[in-house]
């Protein structure tokens, strides 16, 4: 029973939770109702086959979270005109056009869901999907349907979906990747063409050959060839100018000029009838340069537009209060001090500020990982971030959102983030100086033969630049890290960072922490103790109904329970409890005090975790004991992270106990609770002094300086935005358990890469001596250099297929 | 072989066709989202399209397609 997982998520289902929904003529578990309702949808519309198609289960970003009245209460906002002006065109066939960044997309069947549940909406004109870039583009009439309408059918079918503009930086990235992919088509197109006629020639060279179809061919192959050069060749030739302006080697400098002593060549051969033409080389060079280029390109991209759009946090709206009370909606940013605004229960505080009318609890768990609501009342002062929970707040702004507390937190980040060990500049001082071995040698290599054979030293110099580029040695690594982290992505494991794969792999502590990683960071029903004359059943559905009243963390323990009774007059106390009319009785539930009404109240079962009481009638009903619940496979995970020999460390911002409770149960000795950030980011210094290599898992605004001092930091699913900034990677699944699979993927990775760079070097090592003899032509070298950067390309794409992971891994 | 000199140039022309077929494709994003075609063929897209067209602006009842 326990083994059960949710047909729609994968994550386990709760003993005892049972909510079917009948899926492919099979009755199927889910775990909670937010799943339950997404699955009931997609079977409603049609669209069963999602589930025969999909290849893998959705992040379980939680839609039951999404799905909550005041989400899809906020959504209406974006029916106002003037939020809209932003974001919407007008398209020139009529209707309105909006590009949404789309979240909890994972294969291609979660496009194709989307896609046709938008599509099928009336008034929707065209809704595509973009998998790559997780944009949707939808066009609409006004008319026939509402901008939040829409957005709650994505939500519905279980993603989430923000309105999006892209960025300068990201037009930039896709001007790059067309421009390389323009370029890497004329080069091909080239070589192919080129090579036709460089067979011609060979022949010729063999059987005879009229001298002026030579000549042709020749003049052909330059007419083709002069494009390549100039215009595929360009970022060869620009980068080597570059670096040699920089006085730094970079490896497009023995490439330029290889590409150049090849091309300038054979025009002067071609003009006055000299002995051999490269033209041939010279498009296949350039071309499988170009490809090699535009792999690693992707990746970086890929992990580029990530963090771009983590930084480009939804836009925040404040509802701000003029002269007569009346609210109107303004973009977060351009309130002032001293404005007015008001916060409705379930919104964002908008900015700093104090309280000026109102009181209600305050989750400021994005701040400080507590996931307990903070009362506050007049004149308390609120952090902008925060979630207001209860009732209504009209603030006063106190500082401009500039200066404000997230702001300071931000800044805190980068602090730590430019600390950050530089590994990449080792990497580029080793290719620097192999390029400086390939230049002396190449002139070696012909300074020896202009003393020999001078009319051989040319193309044999050609042949050792050729064969030497060390274009096998330079795709060994990216190869390999792009089809990682395209594996990894569809293990719900998103790097961020390009060094994070490599840092993964030197992994020597892992540091949790507690609230919001290890454990759910929602609060479950864990035990009742009835007091009274009625049974367990009885006591938990009056409790279900009262705190179906309220939004409150532990309120929402009990939202999954089925609500069977009728209460009138519900009332929320802010920061106590809900109270409630069952028939003649009135009933509390809450704080003890709150529920017994000042009267003394029994003493606790046991001091262990938050315990609720139920009265009626000031009367003890039933104890509660609430627990924050811990993350499905976090025990595994730790099991098997100590058997490696990784060393596992806990860290708390809350000082309850439940932290050691935690450590106790997975068995981790090393704990620190009560941890302020600067605490934490200085534990994480100390361990690093000791030689550590730190791995930090973490959630919370407050983590994020932590995530970005740690070598390598993953931030979990349902992470605030800045720590997903601040992470070098994100997990998209609710369960830790691909965290396991991502270390021995990672290990696998790096097994590919010694053997690519193994192949490479034991290619160069072969190939220079034979080159610099003589007895590699400038074609055979561009073929050999080819084939041997083929041979790494396919090796790294063995990491892409599932079945062989599992054999290596073994 | 003299048919050369008739035919390279004809290919010629063919390769700035292909070169100018490429960069269209590529103007027009058609390689922006080189995941999602590969695997359009494994869903019934072909029946959303028809939908759109028979029924465009009326409202497609929920239960429709089981």
């Amino acid at each position: 029973m326990s083994e059960e997982t949710c047909f729609h998520c994968g994550l386990p289902v709760a003993n005892g939770d049972h909510y079917p929904v009948t899926i492919l003529e099979q009755p199927r578990s889910m775990c909670c109702p937010g799943c339950q309702s997404v699955a009931q949808t997609i079977v409603d519309i049609g669209m069963e086959s999602y589930y025969q198609h999909r290849q893998q289960c959705p992040p379980g970003s939680s839609p039951a979270t999404d799905l909550v009245p005041e989400f899809l209460e906020g959504l209406n906002s974006w029916d106002d005109q003037a939020l809209q002006e932003g974001f919407i065109h007008q398209h020139a066939e009529g209707g309105n056009e909006i590009t949404m960044l789309i979240s909890g997309i994972t294969c291609a069947a979660c496009v194709w869901l989307i896609e046709k549940h938008v599509n099928d909406l009336t008034g929707v004109v065209r809704c595509t999907v973009n998998m790559s870039s997780y944009l949707a583009i939808i066009r609409w009439d006004p008319e026939q349907i509402s901008l939040s309408a829409i957005i709650k059918a994505i939500a519905h079918v279980g993603y989430k979906a923000e309105p999006y503009t892209p960025l300068e930086q990201e037009k930039n990235i896709k001007r790059e990747n067309k421009d390389a992919l323009t370029r890497i088509g004329v080069a091909g197109l080239g070589a192919m063409q080129v090579m036709t006629y460089a067979v011609s020639l060979y022949m010729g060279a063999f059987e005879g050959i009229d001298p002026a179809h030579e000549q042709f061919l020749r003049w052909v192959s330059a007419l083709v060839t002069t494009p390549v050069f100039f215009y595929s060749g360009m970022p060869f030739l620009s980068g080597a100018l570059r670096s040699l302006r920089n006085r730094h080697l970079s490896m497009d400098v023995p490439v330029a000029l290889a590409l150049c002593f090849a091309y300038f060549s054979s025009i002067w051969s071609t003009l006055n009838q000299g002995p051999e033409v490269y033209f041939d080389s010279v498009c296949m060079f350039v071309f499988f340069l170009l490809v090699g280029r535009y792999l690693e390109m992707r990746t970086r991209h890929r992990s580029q537009s990530t963090s771009i759009r983590l930084a480009h946090s939804q836009m925040q709206t404040a509802r701000l209060l003029n002269a007569d009370g009346q609210p109107s909606l303004i973009p977060a940013e351009a309130l002032q001090p001293g404005n007015h605004v008001l916060v409705k229960a379930g919104e964002i505080i908008p900015g700093d500020g104090r309280i000026i009318e109102g009181e209600s609890s305050v989750n400021e768990a994005m701040l400080t990982g507590e996931q307990l609501p903070i009362s506050k009342r007049r004149d308390s002062l609120v952090t902008g971030g925060t979630l207001n929970v209860d009732q209504p707040l009209v603030i006063e702004i106190s500082t401009n959102p500039k200066d404000s507390t997230l702001s300071t937190l931000k800044r805190l980040l980068e602090r730590a983030e430019s600390e950050k060990p530089a590994t990449f500049v080792l990497a580029d001082t080793i290719a620097s100086r192999f390029v400086l071995a390939v230049l002396i040698t190449s002139a070696a290599v012909y300074t020896y033969w202009w003393f020999n054979a001078p009319e051989d030293a040319f193309w044999i110099m050609l042949s050792v630049l050729v064969v030497t580029c060390p274009c096998a040695l330079s795709l060994a690594t990216p190869t390999a890290i792009t089809a990682a982290t395209a594996r990894l992505s569809q293990m719900g494991f998103l790097p961020t960072r390009a060094h994070t794969i490599e840092g993964l792999r030197q992994v020597t502590d892992v540091v949790f922490d507690k609230t919001g990683t290890l454990t759910m960071g929602e609060f479950k029903l864990a035990e009742v103790i009835p007091l009274a004359d009625l049974d367990t059943n009885q006591v938990t559905a009056i409790a279900a109904v009262l705190e179906s009243a309220s939004e409150h963390p532990i309120a929402r323990a009990f939202h999954t329970l089925p609500l069977n009774r009728e209460i009138s007059n519900k009332k929320i106390v802010p920061n106590q409890g809900v109270e409630g009319t069952l028939g003649t009785q009135i009933v509390r539930i809450g704080k003890p005090q709150f529920a017994t009404d000042g009267q003394p109240h029994p003493e606790l079962p046991h001091q262990q975790g938050q315990w609720i009481l139920l009265s009626g009638n000031q009367r003890p009903l039933a104890w509660f004991r609430i627990e924050d619940q811990l993350r499905p496979d976090a025990d595994t995970l730790l099991q098997q992270l100590q058997a490696s020999g990784t060393r596992c460390h806990i860290l708390s911002g809350d000082s309850s106990g439940h932290a050691e409770e935690i450590a106790r149960q997975l068995q981790v000795s090393s704990v620190v609770s009560n941890a302020s950030p600067e605490r934490k980011l200085s534990f994480i210094r100390e361990l690093q002094q000791s030689g550590a290599y730190v791995l930090m898992l973490g959630d919370g605004l407050n983590d994020a300086p932590v995530l970005a001092g740690a070598d390598v930091s993953i931030a979990v699913a349902g992470s605030s935005d800045l720590a997903k900034l601040a992470a070098d990677g994100i997990l998209l699944s609710h369960s830790l358990r691909p965290l396991t699979d991502i270390m021995a993927l990672v290990n696998t990775t790096y097994r590919i890469i010694r053997q690519n760079l193994a192949w490479a070097i034991l290619y160069n090592l072969t190939a220079l001596p034979l080159a610099a003899a003589g007895f590699i032509p400038p074609w055979a070298s561009a073929l050999g250099m080819s084939a041997s950067s083929l041979l790494v390309v396919v090796n790294a794409l063995r990491l892409n297929s599932p079945t062989n992971l599992q054999e290596q891994a073994d | 072989m003299d048919i050369i000199y008739l035919l390279i140039p004809l290919a010629l022309v063919l390769l700035v066709v292909a070169v100018f077929a490429f960069f269209w494709a590529v103007r027009n994003d058609q390689f922006d989202d080189l995941e999602r075609e590969a695997s359009r063929i494994l869903f019934e897209d072909a029946a959303v399209k028809e939908d759109k067209k028979g029924a465009d602006k009326k409202p497609v009842p929920p239960r429709d397609h089981s």
